[in-house]
C-alpha cells in the first residue's frame, strides 16, 4: 500500500495530466452528442451567466437607439395587423368564431447575454431558461422579426444556449419564397454574413435578390421566417443542383433581443414521423 | 510563502475576467488572443507538478465557461502545464534556477522572460488552434501566427504594467 502511495506521489504530475487531459478531451469531443450534460461548463451556469448578464447590462446602453428603432418598426407592423387598421369585408364578423385554430407556436422574448460570431462553432447564451418554458430544439429568431439566429441546444434553470446558425453543423430547411423550391441551408465557416443553400434543383428559376424563407418542414422554425436573400449562385459542373450564396438578413454581430419559438406539436409530429421511419 | 498564493489567486481571477470580458469581445476573423496562459507561466517553479496541472485544468475550464468551448481550453492548458518543467529545462539560465526563484521578468531578466513566454504562448496557441480546426492549412497557420504575436505582446505588456515579483 505504502509503495503504491509513493509511486503515485512520485509521478503525481503524470497522473494528474492523464486524468484531466482525458476528461477535458472527452468533454470537447462529446459536446455535440450530449449538450445537456456538458451545459455546466458553459456560460449557461449561474456564475458565468451572471457575470455576462451584469456586463451586458452596461454595454446594452450603447445600442439603445438602434433597438428603439427596430422596436418602433415592429410596433408599426403589428399595428397594421390590428382589426382597427384593416377594412373588414365580412358582413357580420360576429359569426366567425376561431375554434378551428389552436396555438401551435409559443414565442418567448429574451436577451442575448453572450454571443460569438468569429469561431467555427458559434454559440449564444440567452437569459431565458427552463423556468420560462424554454425547451431544447426551440428555434431562435431575431428580435426585429426577420432572420433566423439559431437553435436551442442546452437549457439550465435561468439560461439557455443556442447553437448559432454560424455553426458547421447547422442544417436549416428553407425555400425560395417566390416559387417554393426547398433546400438545406448550411454554413461553411467563412463569412458571418453569408450562408450556403444547397439542393435546389437546376430547373428552378431563381434570380439574384430572391427572398429565402424557412420551409416549416422541420419542427424547429415555423414556415415563412425570412432568412435572407440570394446573393450569387452557380451550378457545379456535373451537378443537378444549384449552390446558392445567401446574404443573411439578420446581423448576428449586433443582436440583443431575440424570440424563442417553441413548436407545441413537436413531440406529436416527431413521434408520428419517427414511428414510420423505424419500420 | 502565503504571499505567493494570494498573488496567484488574485492573478487567477483577474486573468479570467480580462480574458472573458475584454479579449473575447475583440472580434477579429477567427483570431484568438490569449493572455490567460500567463497564470501557468508565473506559478512558482517548486510547486508540485500535479498541482500545476490541476491549476491549469481549473483555469482552462473557467475560460471554457466564458467561451462556451466545452473543454477545449482546459485540454490545451493542461498539456502546456504538463510540459512546463521540460520547457523550463530547455531555456535554463547558466548556473540553473535558484531555490525559491520566481519565473518573472523581475527575477530572471527581460531576455529570458521573452524566450520563456514565447515558447509557452506558442505551444498553447498551436494546440488550441489545432484542436479547434482539426485540420492544417493556410488559414490555420495565419491564425496561429497572428494570434501568437498579439498574445505575446499582451503577456509582455502585462510584465511592464504590473511587474509581478512573485
Amino acid at each position: 500500500m505504502n509503495k503504491i502511495g509513493l509511486f503515485l506521489l512520485k509521478y503525481n504530475g503524470l497522473f494528474a495530466f492523464f486524468i484531466l487531459e482525458i476528461f477535458s478531451l472527452y468533454l470537447y469531443f462529446s459536446q455535440n452528442m450530449t449538450p445537456e450534460k456538458t451545459a455546466f461548463v458553459s456560460s449557461a451556469n449561474r456564475v458565468v451567466g451572471g457575470i455576462y448578464d451584469y456586463s451586458n447590462r452596461w454595454s446594452r446602453y450603447w445600442n439603445l437607439a438602434a433597438v428603439n428603432d427596430s422596436l418602433a418598426k415592429e410596433n408599426a407592423r403589428l399595428r397594421m395587423k390590428l382589426p382597427s387598421s384593416q377594412f373588414s369585408h365580412l358582413i357580420d364578423s360576429a359569426t366567425i368564431k376561431d375554434t378551428a385554430y389552436q396555438q401551435q407556436y409559443n414565442y418567448t422574448a429574451g436577451v442575448v447575454t453572450n454571443n460569438s460570431i468569429n469561431r467555427l462553432h458559434n454559440y449564444l447564451t440567452i437569459n431565458r431558461g427552463a423556468r420560462h418554458g424554454v425547451r431544447i430544439n426551440s428555434g431562435v429568431i431575431n428580435g426585429s422579426g426577420d432572420g433566423v439566429v439559431g437553435v436551442i441546444r442546452a437549457v439550465s434553470n435561468n439560461y439557455s444556449i443556442a447553437m448559432s446558425v454560424l455553426h458547421e453543423d447547422t442544417r436549416i430547411s428553407s425555400k425560395v419564397k417566390r416559387n417554393g423550391y426547398f433546400g438545406t441551408l448550411t454554413w461553411d465557416g467563412d463569412n458571418n454574413h453569408h450562408m450556403t443553400l444547397e439542393a435546389i434543383p437546376k430547373h428552378a428559376l431563381i434570380q439574384k435578390g430572391d427572398t429565402i424563407i424557412t420551409s416549416g418542414f422541420s419542427t424547429i422554425f415555423p414556415e415563412g421566417i425570412i432568412v435572407g436573400c440570394i446573393d450569387t449562385f452557380y451550378i457545379e459542373p456535373g451537378s443537378n443542383f444549384y449552390t446558392i450564396d445567401v446574404a443573411l438578413s439578420a446581423d448576428l454581430s449586433k443582436m440583443q433581443y431575440v424570440y424563442l419559438v417553441d413548436d407545441l406539436f413537436r413531440e406529436e409530429r416527431k413521434k408520428l414521423e419517427g414511428g414510420l421511419l423505424n419500420e | 510563502m502565503s504571499n505567493v498564493y494570494t498573488a496567484n489567486v488574485f492573478r487567477f481571477i483577474f486573468l479570467i475576467l480580462v480574458q472573458g470580458l475584454v479579449l473575447k469581445g475583440i472580434e477579429l476573423e477567427h483570431i484568438n488572443i490569449f493572455l490567460y496562459p500567463l497564470f501557468i507561466m508565473l506559478l512558482p517553479l517548486e510547486l508540485a507538478h500535479g498541482l500545476v496541472v490541476l491549476a491549469a485544468f481549473c483555469m482552462g475550464l473557467s475560460i471554457d465557461m466564458f467561451y462556451d468551448s466545452f473543454g477545449l481550453h482546459a485540454a490545451s492548458l493542461v498539456i502546456v502545464a504538463f510540459a512546463r518543467p521540460l520547457l523550463c529545462a530547455l531555456i535554463e539560465p547558466r548556473g540553473g534556477y535558484e531555490v525559491g526563484q520566481s519565473l518573472t521578468k523581475h527575477s530572471l531578466g527581460f531576455r529570458w522572460f521573452i524566450r520563456y513566454s514565447a515558447i509557452i504562448s506558442f505551444s498553447h496557441i498551436l494546440i488550441v488552434s489545432s484542436l479547434e480546426d482539426l485540420s492544417i492549412g493556410w488559414l490555420w497557420l495565419a491564425r496561429i501566427l497572428i494570434g501568437f504575436v498579439l498574445s505575446l505582446f499582451l503577456v509582455i505588456l502585462y510584465q511592464f504594467i504590473f511587474n509581478p515579483k512573485q
